[in-house]
């Protein structure tokens, strides 16, 4: 029997990639009004496009247009797909940026179309995490479309039809596109159904052929259409113009026999993840700061029943969405694009900014900080000089994380002495501000906040009337080097780098000769998109040292600061030792003016049979230490013979691993848009060009990798505690709280807001972070819930809680439709 | 061992209800004034709405908070985490959930409801004194001619008002299951208290009496065939209108007028009766006083008797016959051959009264195919293979069986397809549209488990093995979320390098009920419980209950179900196999390591 080619016309819509949104969205318009011309033509033509951003664009600019789409839609005759805002990258947006793809685009098409998208449709899409599977599922979807790696990028990987699991027991009955999403013209569209006709036969069930001009938009033309009508009518094959959602429908109508697959769907475009720094920043630093700003907005709420940004943090999360495009998130577009992304990434970011500001103020506005005595309720500020010297000045420190959090945080002013809300002395130090004027000298302090809650802490001005703190601290400095009471480190003066890392509870030196000497890679080859290219390995360099002195030494921290030099480029670290803390922090400047090259930091672990594993969207996953450059989230782990390192940065998405040694990709410096070109001179500019400053952390880790501590302490360098300067006044919450409990380490909030649908509900997203099987209490006291949830490995649930404090576990669509 | 637990004594609860006007409830209970808590910082979820707590007192070492939705115990030094915070709802603990007032006595409590009064005790016991508990309940309510189903009660939760008629669908199923407990129990205590020890003899009384009680269905009918009746009925007892049954008359039985007979167009139909029942298995009815023709039994026999009876008798010949009753490992012997030879020369069908399949015993290529069969194929495609294992183990030939065992795996794909349980079912939920659960049929989880554990035990070929092994794995996406032990032992037999969560195991055997009457609990407005409520409306549980929380069910039902829609309210006692079974597989293999 011939099995059936389903004739998928469709069109594949880059809205920014060698032009601006603004063209793209031009491109939307056009390619949506020749589809409908195209569907009233030929009654048996069926059109399939993903994306909701591009139907709301139809909505809000051709109203018309949109309602003919919407009764082409009711007639099954336009079949949205992909229930999520834009094709994203796969690989660098965090889950609940999937969840938010989900949710406002799903919610969307419900209310325009009356129903959600079954299918995924990440057609153009560079690669695709592990996690994909159960994100779709979450998001009311459990089928996909998908196109890269190819057979030739990835053999592996089943064609053209499999099972793709995710860890949680998640399952998507995926498609591969063994041809093209654009096959148009005679010539293409024969080969396209020779390619899958031989397919459906070898493989015993039906297969699509997309057809239809994409990238810059157009779709099916007529004479494509045409054509495959003649073959259609001469008999020619089991051909029917169809989509997605019936394809999937028919081939599992029948018996059906396919492989499974476990695990990612990788490797594409291998340098999209190091590629123009800059887009990868903001978007990391704007979904941290919406992540946690809606927190605190919904705690707020919760408290007044006021406080609603839902609709002010929608339009922000819209934006991120929209950046997280895959050619504009993988740093691939034009240069002119980023300066959008930009924008509409920082208006996200000072939504959040806002919304957070204003509720930890209200917040901090209910603690009761008074102090019998104190004459004014109001600072008298005059260049960072207090009158009130005779009491301390309170300081409530927020923690947006749903585990207990000790760290360092900083005011910008000096002090004498800090304490806690019980009087007790804190460890501290005067840290050189960024200012240079009046004392130089801001405060940091460690701080130790109750999980989703804060601490008030008090700063005695320099100048009060106490005796100056005498609290011991346990950082010292030691030769070429400093010490706290886990970690011992030193550095080689001649190298500029970390010569010694050891854990002092075992005595174990963590890391090799080599490790954190800068190195810098040939990047001439590859373009921007590192095309047939999976390693990076040609070394041209490593940065000399310039400068290393130890910046720090006095309590809270100490500081060594390091400078490198490479051509007309400087990186500038610190490296910065916290009271109590298992982690090495480094902050980071980079002036980088070196074209077409690209910036490694390794570190290299002792020990035999390394395994490296990567934070990826919702999970982590193990991957084999063979020097392929590889998308990560927030952290990347190393670990040999039963010891480790982990590197967890705030902004970057790119490693690789060559045998023992895990290498941080700091930058890549490649032309912009840059496409199997012979560039022609121009005077061009490079994607990772001029100044940029991140932050890194190193943890060294004695046994195997526990993956839900690294998550945690990814958490702190992701998301760090907020201080806010409180005034003296009464009021009803204590000066410690917290807010919202999870019992269970490898168990965290990620989200905590209210529900899309204004019926006042709140919604908690959770998810497991370790990889095991585990049963976790959360009780938010706030808004009376306390419950218990089961949680598969590597599981995000989602659960609703009514006005009564009654919970209903959903997904990431809140229950509004199902 | 691996994966293995101890297990100690444990606290059990125990509710007994008294009328208000009971001279033995103590009076203070009526004169006690309970203050109202304080929940506003509890640090644990609660089950009531904190506003819905009106009384405490505190008892020994316990805080007992009552709402006007049920009672909650708390015990913040409790050394699990399970037994920090335990409901109490009606009408397993409570006459009803409007708790008046709260009298402690040490670790117990009297507790006044609307509607009574509970004496809720704290009772300290170990697995194997659960296991005699339940063991004795199901011993003197449930056995029905040596069957061991369930029965249904006159009165709510008064084990006495039982009736002593009422037969199950899987009377032969659960039967086996029971058997195959008390199978364990007896070679456990054989091998750690002696053959002679009375405890081992009674289990092996018990043991022995359940295992002709399932032979007897495979001969009770008189066909001669190979056939396996459902269940019998005497003439004492009334026939049910729920499905197809024979009334033995002579040579022949004769089909009664049942709404199904009548569906399927055989009211009156004859079959041949004449084949002779074993005289060691005939006992169980003469001994009653009843002869031949006053039987009526149950056909339209489904596959998952037919597992679950093989699963048994594989037991029993390995564990109990073969070495001390020669005389029943020959009845079992014939009865296994009766059973294959029947499959095979039908086909890989059970043919009943027409010569057509019953409804549900089909394991054909063609059945695999059609709509309905085509999700089950991967199971009984298993059963199948497991079935002729097992006859070849249990009679130590090859001959016809291993011909045909092979022909299936080499020629005909079933190894293949036993691996393809998950596809399948995902294949159905995405065509029809519904989410995973709402496609589960709970009760094929134990038939995976009989099918897959017998056959990674039987299979010495590695190749063939690991498709097994890989059969297995692929029900446990679903078979994960019910940290069942008497699943989790057998996948372990099966995949010993795999791992369970011990710690949900030993919170299940601690946190069982000592009873098995199927009251219900109140889970609808439980206030730290997230419900799910999937496509079609179908709520369930976001998280498992401990057993003693959740409805009381066999193996056979979804333990997240919200709503108490399956079992038999609490007109109903089940037999204690759900745990009994689970408890001495446990102990036979070693992952309960005594106590």
């Amino acid at each position: 029997m011939k099995q059936k080619i389903h004739l998928i016309g469709n069109a594949h819509l880059d809205p920014t990639w060698l032009w601006r949104w603004q063209e793209g969205c031009g491109e939307v318009l056009q390619t949506f009004r020749s589809a409908v011309d195209r569907l009233k033509e030929y009654d048996d033509f069926v059109f399939t496009c993903s994306s909701a951003c591009y139907y709301k664009w139809v909505e809000d600019i051709d109203p018309e247009l949109f309602e003919e789409i919407k009764k082409l839609v009711a007639e099954g005759r336009w079949v949205p797909v992909n229930g999520w805002w834009v094709q994203p990258d796969c690989n660098m947006p965090d889950a609940e940026s999937f969840a938010r793809q989900a949710l406002y685009s799903q919610l969307y098409y419900n209310e325009k179309f009356g129903k959600i998208c079954r299918t995924g449709y990440n057609v153009d899409s560079f690669g695709h995490n592990a996690m994909m599977p159960q994100l779709l599922a979450k998001s009311g979807m459990n089928c996909y479309v998908m196109m890269r790696p190819n057979m030739e990028e990835n053999p592996e990987i089943p064609q053209n039809l499999f099972w793709w699991d995710s860890p949680d027991g998640s399952r998507a009955l995926t498609y591969r596109i063994p041809t093209s999403y654009a096959k148009n013209g005679k010539k293409s569209l024969d080969w396209g159904l020779e390619a899958v006709g031989e397919a459906a036969e070898k493989s015993g069930h039906g297969m699509m052929l997309f057809f239809g001009v994409g990238n810059h938009g157009g779709g099916p033309t007529k004479g494509d259409i045409e054509y495959l009508r003649s073959l259609i009518d001469s008999g020619f094959g089991e051909l029917q113009f169809s989509s997605p959602d019936e394809y999937f429908r028919s081939v599992c109508a029948a018996p059906l026999e396919i492989p499974s697959w476990q695990g990612e769907l990788q490797h594409h475009a291998s340098g999209c993840y190091s590629a123009t720094s800059k887009i990868k920043t903001l978007n990391r630093k704007a979904e941290n700061s919406l992540e946690s700003a809606e927190k605190w907005a919904s705690l707020v709420h919760a408290m007044n029943g006021k406080n609603d940004f839902t609709k002010a943090l929608k339009e922000a999360w819209l934006k991120v969405c929209y950046n997280q495009f895959h050619d504009i998130l993988c740093g691939c577009s034009i240069r002119e694009a980023y300066d959008d992304a930009e924008a509409q990434m920082n208006y996200a970011v000072s939504v959040a900014q806002d919304t957070e500001n204003i509720s930890l103020q209200k917040i901090g506005a209910e603690i009761d900080t008074w102090i019998d005595g104190v004459s004014d309720t109001v600072f008298k500020y005059e260049r960072h000089h207090c009158e009130n010297h005779a009491f301390p000045r309170p300081v409530a420190v927020f923690n947006p994380h749903s585990f207990p959090v000790k760290t360092a945080v900083r005011t910008y002013h000096p002090s004498k002495k800090v304490t806690d809300c019980s009087g007790n002395e804190v460890v501290y130090s005067n840290v050189r501000s960024s200012r240079s004027n009046d004392s130089h000298l801001d405060t940091a302090f460690i701080a130790d906040i109750p999980a989703m809650g804060y601490s008030v802490y008090h700063l005695w001005f320099d100048d009060a009337p106490v005796e100056k703190s005498e609290i011991k601290s346990d950082v010292s400095a030691i030769d070429d080097g400093f010490e706290n009471k886990y970690l011992r480190v030193r550095f080689d003066k001649n190298t500029g780098a970390i010569s010694s890392l050891v854990t002092k509870k075992d005595g174990e030196e963590h890391i090799c000769d080599g490790s954190f000497i800068p190195t810098v890679i040939d990047n001439s080859k590859p373009d921007t998109w590192a095309h047939n290219i999976f390693k990076f390995h040609d070394v041209i360099g490593t940065m000399e040292p310039e400068e290393m002195k130890l910046a720090e030494n006095n309590g809270a921290r100490a500081v060594m600061r390091i400078r490198h030099k490479y051509g007309n480029s400087y990186l500038s670290q610190d490296f910065i030792l916290e009271s109590d803390s298992e982690f090495l922090r480094v902050k980071v400047r980079i002036l980088w003016q070196e074209p077409l090259t690209m910036l490694k930091m390794p570190v290299t672990v002792p020990g035999s049979d390394p395994v490296s594993a990567y934070e990826i969207p919702g999970g982590f996953i193990k991957r084999p230490c063979d020097g392929d450059e590889e998308p990560a989230l927030r952290w990347a782990d190393i670990t040999a013979g039963g010891r480790g390192v982990s590197i967890i940065t705030d902004s970057k998405y790119s490693y690789d691993c060559p045998g023992n040694t895990l290498r941080l990709t700091m930058l890549r410096n490649s032309i912009f848009a840059d496409h199997y070109s012979d560039r022609p001179y121009a005077d061009f500019e490079y994607c990772d060009e001029g100044l940029q400053r991140f932050e890194y952390a190193v943890y060294p880790h004695s046994g195997e990798a526990d993956h839900g501590k690294i998550s945690r302490i990814s958490g702190v360098i992701n998301s760090k505690p907020v201080t806010v300067p409180l005034g003296y006044h009464k009021g009803k919450l204590p000066q410690k709280k917290s807010f919202i409990s999870i019992d269970k380490d490898n168990i965290e909030l990620i989200a905590f807001k209210l529900c899309e649908d204004s019926s006042g509900d709140y919604i908690m997203r959770i998810r497991e972070t370790q990889g095991r099987s585990v049963r976790a209490s959360v009780v938010c006291n706030l808004i009376e819930c306390g419950f218990y949830a089961d949680f598969s490995p590597l599981e995000i649930k989602t659960f609703r809680i009514d006005s009564e404090g009654f919970v209903s576990e959903t997904d990431f669509l809140e229950g509004i439709v199902r | 061992m691996k994966n293995a637990i101890t297990l100690g004594k444990h606290p059990v609860r125990q509710s007994t209800f008294y009328s208000k006007y009971d001279k033995n409830v103590p009076a203070a209970l009526f004169e006690i004034k309970n203050d109202s808590p304080d929940l506003t910082d509890f640090p644990y979820p609660l089950p009531c709405k904190k506003s819905d707590y009106t009384v405490f007192a505190e008892g020994d070492g316990v805080i007992w908070y009552g709402a006007k939705k049920g009672l909650t115990r708390f015990e913040e030094s409790a050394e699990f985490e399970y037994d920090r915070v335990m409901y109490f709802s009606a009408d397993r603990d409570l006459p009803d959930n409007d708790v008046k007032a709260i009298l402690p006595q040490g670790r117990n409590a009297w507790v006044l409801t609307s509607s009574g009064v509970t004496y809720i005790e704290e009772r300290l016991l170990s697995p194997t004194q659960i296991c005699a508990e339940l063991l004795n309940e199901t011993i003197r309510y449930i056995d029905r001619h040596g069957m061991i189903s369930q029965k249904r009660l006159r009165q709510p939760g008064v084990l006495e008002s039982a009736y002593n008629y009422g037969h199950s669908d899987n009377d032969g199923g659960f039967t086996a299951c029971f058997d195959i407990g008390e199978i364990f129990r007896y070679a456990t205590l054989k091998r750690e208290k002696g053959e002679n020890a009375p405890e081992t003899l009674e289990a092996k009384a018990i043991a022995i009496r359940a295992l002709e009680a399932c032979l007897l269905l495979m001969h009770i009918h008189g066909r001669g065939d190979g056939f396996v009746a459902r269940t019998y009925l005497t003439k004492d007892e009334p026939v049910p209108d729920d499905g197809i049954f024979f009334k033995r008359q002579g040579d022949y039985a004769v089909c009664l007028d049942t709404s199904f007979a009548r569906e399927k167009n055989c009211v009156g139909y004859k079959v041949p009766c004449n084949a002779e029942i074993p005289e060691r298995l005939r006992h169980l009815f003469t001994d009653e006083g009843y002869t031949e023709d006053d039987i009526t039994y149950k056909a339209d026999t489904s596959s998952d008797e037919i597992t679950l009876q093989l699963l048994n008798l594989l037991c029993a010949h390995l564990l109990l016959t073969r070495d001390a009753d020669p005389e029943l490992d020959e009845i079992i012997k014939d009865s296994v051959r009766g059973i294959m030879s029947h499959i095979i020369n039908n086909d890989f069908v059970l043919v009943d009264y027409s010569g057509q399949s019953t409804t549900w015993a089909k394991w054909t290529e063609e059945y695999f195919k059609d709509e309905m069969g085509y999700v089950d194929g991967a199971l009984n495609s298993a059963e199948l293979l497991f079935y002729l294992k097992t006859t070849m183990a249990i009679t130590g030939e090859e001959g016809r069986w291993k011909e045909t065992y092979d022909y299936l795996v080499n020629d005909r794909g079933y190894a293949d397809m036993a691996q393809q349980h998950y596809d399948r079912l995902m294949q159905a939920s995405i065509l029809s549209g519904m989410d995973l659960p709402e496609d589960i049929m709970f009760g094929d989880h134990m038939l995976a488990c009989a099918s897959f554990a017998g056959l990674c035990l039987l299979e010495e070929e590695e190749p063939t093995l690991t498709k097994y092994r890989n059969g297995f794995k692929a029900w446990r996406t679903t078979l994960d979320k019910e940290h069942n032990p008497a699943y989790d032992f057998m996948y372990l037999l099966a995949c010993p390098t795999e791992s369970v969560d011990t710690d949900r195991i030993k919170e299940w055997f601690y946190r069982s009920n000592i009873s098995r009457i199927a009251s219900g609990v109140s889970l609808i407005g439980r206030h730290d419980i997230p419900v799910k409520t999937l496509k079609d409306g179908y709520k369930q549980t976001s998280v498992l209950l401990p057993p003693d929380e959740r409805f009381i069910s066999k193996y056979d039902r979804d333990p997240l179900a919200y709503k108490n829609v399956d079992s038999g309210g609490s007109l109903c006692v089940e037999n204690c196999y759900v745990y009994t079974y689970a408890y001495w597989i446990g102990r036979y293999f070693g992952f309960i390591e005594g106590e």
